[in-house]
């Protein structure tokens, strides 16, 4: 099976990414949903964590605020798809060096880097303030997203020059 | 910066980028790229399909101009 054109590799993942970025925005929904709900109806957070045996002190206003930095990190998510599925979109029409593919994988870089520090800051306020612990990230693990980053960027360069050369083509008679 | 005078040369010989496509087998479109001064590059088998078909030399078809400094 190729991996360029219709009803290639690439057009199989591109429905595959549609398929996340849809279930991405039911659960921002949900998350957003289950937020409101928390502050708005009394006794629900401490029937949740009774229901569920969650041992947590948390208050409402508290679960709302850490839902709510869930669903900003989803909508991060939401957004690296709706690019992913952009570029996949012109793999899947064969048309790999398109000129906007560049600034695509930019802001996916840039949403990757976004993402993880808003994870550091969001692991920082839940253990200082809202005193929960998490399993500390040793090793090539806790730069794995960095090189990830990395790769994008290079990539990036690397459609930038195709679509320089691709034009060239174009024009050359 | 490298000036292609196709349009002059198709005026002086009285041919239109049509007829030119049919000579040469060069597409209408990459003529109007040539014509327009669109192009990056001009390859040698171009330029001879070019002459051929126009019966004259790389240098009718081809000038150098400076560019304006402003």
């Amino acid at each position: 099976m190729r991996f360029l054109g219709p009803r290639s590799i690439s057009s199989l993942l591109k429905t595959a990414l549609d398929v996340v970025y849809y279930g991405l925005y039911s659960l921002i929904a949900v998350v957003v949903a289950l937020s409101v709900c928390l502050l708005s109806v009394p006794n629900l957070a401490a029937e949740a964590v009774r229901r569920f045996n969650v041992d947590a002190s948390l208050s409402a206003g508290s679960m709302a605020f850490m839902l709510m930095a869930f669903g900003a990190s989803l909508a991060g998510y939401l957004l690296i798809t709706h690019w992913t599925r952009q570029i996949f979109r012109t793999l899947s029409e064969g048309d790999v060096f398109h000129p906007d593919n560049t600034i695509r994988l930019r802001w996916i870089g840039f949403g990757l880097g976004a993402l993880e520090v808003f994870g550091y800051l969001a692991r920082g306020v839940a253990s200082g303030v809202f005193h929960l612990h998490f399993e500390p990230i040793y090793g090539l693990r806790a730069v794995t997203t960095w090189f990830a980053v990395l790769v994008v960027f290079v990539l990036a360069e690397v459609f930038k020059e195709g679509a320089r050369l691709r034009q060239e083509v174009d024009r050359t008679i | 910066m490298i000036k292609l005078k196709l349009a002059e040369v198709l005026a002086r010989k009285r041919l239109s980028i049509v007829e030119l496509s049919d000579r040469t087998g060069l597409s209408v479109r990459d003529l109007e790229i040539l014509r327009d001064q669109q192009a990056l590059a001009l390859r040698l088998r171009t330029l001879d399909c070019l002459c051929r078909a126009l019966g004259c030399q790389p240098g009718d078809l081809i000038e150098y101009a400076a560019e304006d400094s402003e």
